[in-house]
């Protein structure tokens, strides 16, 4: 089986680095936990690039009969998952999220937010006990780390972001989501935003959220996040024709369930944090 | 309130099916709330200011599941709740295959109470008889046999609708009820239009082209393709879209369908024009008395596809300004006109969809008369399969015809390629016209069953100094699994021009062979 791209940060730290054992099976994608306690993931082709991910040249990773607890292990350059699945990495493309520079344009940010408002999956999912609650401190929160970025003040970012990580019903807590998408826009644009990543950081401790949800934050935290969070923030900074815009967003919510409603509800926040300054 | 927590440790379920149980448990009885989370600390305090937690809860760590679910009768309610939450918990994920057999449609029903729709794919002359016997159980109908005599399809029409059931065909190919694809479908973002379909690949295309403005489906609802006949009446038409009014996650109502008897498109008229949600129909080839028809009612009527997606995705709150229309490539017409040699004056359109095949053919009859077709209205003008090629020629491949005793065209192209290399060697040919259709069902590679042959067409036509054009059409979405990019690379890559849409395909077919600018 033939790796068609990999997350360059996952492939710089070695192959043999990759052993360890199988935590999850999804139609859509395999965790593994490494020897050394981190996550990675092998996804299928249909799945965008995202840090910590192997995407195979396959559609569905079910067939192979994986199943939790099958050891991982690496010989050369080839990933060995009992006898199910050998994944040759050296054709794999290394992937790093593309970088976007210049000014955000208000009137793809305006289109962006109706796409988000239109299209994104509102309620579903928010409508239980925790769900319910989840809402109202997202929108605090996003108010209170609007306010400690103009206010430039590190320590409110990071109390307002405690309120919300690990908040949520998921696999990936929406409130998570929506720090990886604030986080690593904020990476992207910086200026006044620079305070966020350090101060997001340091809430994504051991034992604050999923472990999932940790890798995903903390990489973002490091300027790295699923590919169409890339390519919406480089839409909304005039890349590409402006028609691209709500296909590009379909594509960032398209991300699980709800999770990429809530990472382009992150990455919109951002945006206007940054406007605004 | 009768509350009962359990904690799963270590439980990876995705996001999907977490929110799906939690729903679910919401609505069992006697569940006032019901909670699958993950048990991070953060919902720990949820829960704690809820007043529901508890030892086992504080423990928890964040890979941890908790279940909870609050009741409002006794205890031995809340102990069957939180069974039935569990139960929800533990069966097998959608998408792994069933290792159940049932034998008949009323042990399956009994098996699985909670089912309401039994999909029905059997000999034409048993169908209606298993048709009949799924609504006695109780259970929606989607009839993909075809064969089906036309006076058992409307006394099973008329059953499910007295019954408040759906009959959805015979010769139902395509259908998305609550997120599900049936049959032949395409994998389409969720959203807020709802479609009624007297046509399978109508229906494709209406989901795809929604789809690909950005939009997405809440139900697609299938007929058949006799339904619109003055026989039936659009039974299950005017069912679909009772449906549609009264479901909360539809805002817009869209139907689609080949040419409708004139009295019956008329009373599936007054039915959308009665409806307070907006309402755009598609009737393809519909003439200028039909659209005055739908005019004076207040219904948006189109007799092309993409209008007709573009108009339900706008009534839906998009502004057109910000979609990407695929607007028509006039200086590939006229690239694609200079190439061809004053003979190549004809289309040749092998379609797989029946659907797609008719769009193309409305488009050519509009600058053309010489238009033959083995699915033509007009007797004077209509070809058998194994006819050759008069003019303008459009074959549906998935006519009985052709699929009598062999797979349908979407799944075994033999027929096809046998036909694309007759019309390649016709010099009178200017360009042949294909559909390849992704989605559920279909071909696993739908192109590359095809690229031989025409890669080898191409290098013959070559040869003897002759530019052959082939058009192709690639019906799916970026979440099909043959991979749309993939396909229409293909296609590019072996010198085929790709269209971007079923409209837009018909459009390119007649003006690459035609001249003026009215495209």
């Amino acid at each position: 089986m033939r790796a068609i791209s990999a997350d360059a940060e996952l492939l710089h730290r070695g192959a043999q680095n990759l052993a360890g054992r199988v935590l999850s099976v999804f139609g859509k994608a395999v965790n593994i936990r490494a020897i050394d306690g981190s996550l990675w993931a092998m996804a299928g082709k249909t799945a965008p690039d995202a840090p910590a991910t192997i995407r195979l040249d396959v559609t569905s990773l079910h067939r192979y009969g994986l199943s939790a607890g099958t050891p991982v292990t690496v010989c050369d350059e080839t990933v060995v998952i009992a006898a199910c699945l050998m994944v040759d990495l050296a054709a794999a493309a290394p992937w790093d999220p593309s970088r976007s520079h210049g000014p955000l344009d208000p009137q793809r940010v305006a289109v962006a937010d109706r796409a988000l408002r239109r299209y994104g999956i509102r309620t579903e999912g928010r409508t239980d006990l925790i769900g319910a609650a989840t809402s109202a401190r997202i929108a605090s929160a996003i108010a209170e780390i609007g306010h400690a970025v103009r206010r430039q003040d590190a320590a409110m970012v990071r109390a307002a972001a405690a309120n919300i990580v690990g908040l949520g019903v998921g696999l990936t807590p929406s409130g998570d989501d929506v720090l990886t998408g604030l986080t690593f826009s904020a990476t992207q644009l910086g200026g006044p935003l620079d305070i966020v990543p350090e101060a997001v950081g340091a809430v994504a401790t051991d034992g604050a959220t999923h472990d999932l949800s940790l890798t995903m934050l903390r990489a973002a935290c490091r300027g790295r996040a699923a590919q169409p969070m890339a390519a919406v923030l480089a839409a909304l900074r005039g890349v590409g024709d402006v028609t691209r815009i709500v296909p590009l967003m379909a594509d960032l919510i398209a991300i699980g369930h709800t999770s990429g409603t809530d990472q382009a509800e992150g990455l919109l926040a951002a945006v206007h944090m940054y406007m605004r300054m | 309130m009768p509350t009962r927590s359990l904690i799963k440790k270590n439980k990876y379920i995705d996001s999907v099916s977490l929110m799906a149980i939690s729903t679910k448990a919401a609505a069992l009885d006697g569940v006032v709330n019901a909670v699958a989370a993950m048990a991070t600390p953060m919902n720990k305090d949820v829960l704690t200011n809820q007043g529901l937690m508890t030892d086992d809860i504080a423990e928890a760590t964040p890979g941890d599941l908790v279940l909870i679910v609050v009741t409002n009768g006794d205890e031995a309610g809340a102990d069957a709740a939180m069974n039935a939450l569990i139960g929800l918990l533990d069966r097998k994920p959608t998408g792994q295959a069933s290792e159940i057999v049932h034998h008949t449609i009323a042990a399956a029903a009994a098996a699985r109470p909670d089912a309401n729709i039994a999909v029905i794919s059997v000999n034409g002359q048993y169908a209606a008889h298993e048709a009949g016997k799924a609504l006695d159980a109780g259970l929606n109908v989607m009839l993909f046999s075809d064969n089906v005599p036309l006076a058992d399809e409307i006394a099973l029409k008329r059953r499910a609708h007295d019954a408040g059931l759906m009959m959805m065909g015979p010769d139902c190919g395509t259908a998305i009820i609550g997120g599900i694809s049936l049959c032949f479908a395409n994998k389409v973002r969720r959203g807020r239009i709802g479609i009624v379909a007297a046509s399978g690949t109508g229906a494709q295309e209406m989901s795809v082209r929604i789809h690909d403005f950005g939009a997405g489906v809440s139900e697609l609802i299938g007929t058949g393709g006799r339904d619109l006949s003055a026989e039936v009446g659009a039974i299950m038409m005017l069912d679909g879209i009772a449906a549609l009014d009264t479901d909360p996650g539809t805002d817009v109502i869209t139907v689609i369908s080949k040419p409708p008897a004139a009295a019956v498109a008329e009373k599936v008229l007054d039915r959308l024009a009665a409806s307070e949600k907006p309402a755009v129909a598609c009737f393809l080839g519909a003439g200028p008395e039909l659209m005055k028809a739908a005019e004076v009612r207040g219904v948006q009527l189109f007799n092309r596809t993409k209008p007709a997606a573009l108009a339900a995705v706008i009534a839906g709150g998009a502004r057109e300004a910000d979609l990407d229309l695929h607007e028509i490539n006039r200086p590939l017409i006229e690239e694609v006109r200079a190439k061809l040699a004053p003979e190549q004056r004809y289309i040749r359109g092998l379609f797989c969809g029946g659907t797609l095949c008719d769009e193309a053919m409305f488009l050519a009859l509009e600058k053309f008369g010489d238009v033959y077709s083995n699915i033509q209205k007009d007797p004077a003008k209509r070809l058998k399969g194994s006819d050759p090629s008069r003019a303008h020629t459009f074959l549906d491949f998935g006519d009985d015809e052709f699929t009598n005793g062999k797979p349908h065209p979407m799944i075994d192209p033999s027929n096809r390629i046998e036909r694309f290399n007759a019309e390649s060697a016709d010099p009178e040919v200017g360009v042949i016209v294909m559909d390849f259709v992704l989605g559920y069902g279909s071909n696993p590679d739908p192109v590359g069953v095809m690229l031989p042959a025409i890669i080898e067409a191409k290098g013959a036509a070559a040869k003897t100094g002759r530019h052959l054009e082939v058009l192709g059409y690639v019906l799916g979405t970026d979440r099909d699994e043959q991979g749309f990019e993939e396909q229409v690379k293909k296609l590019t890559d072996a010198g085929v021009t790709w269209a971007s849409s079923s409209t837009n395909t018909g459009i390119l077919a007649r003006e690459f062979v035609s001249e003026g600018e009215d495209a």
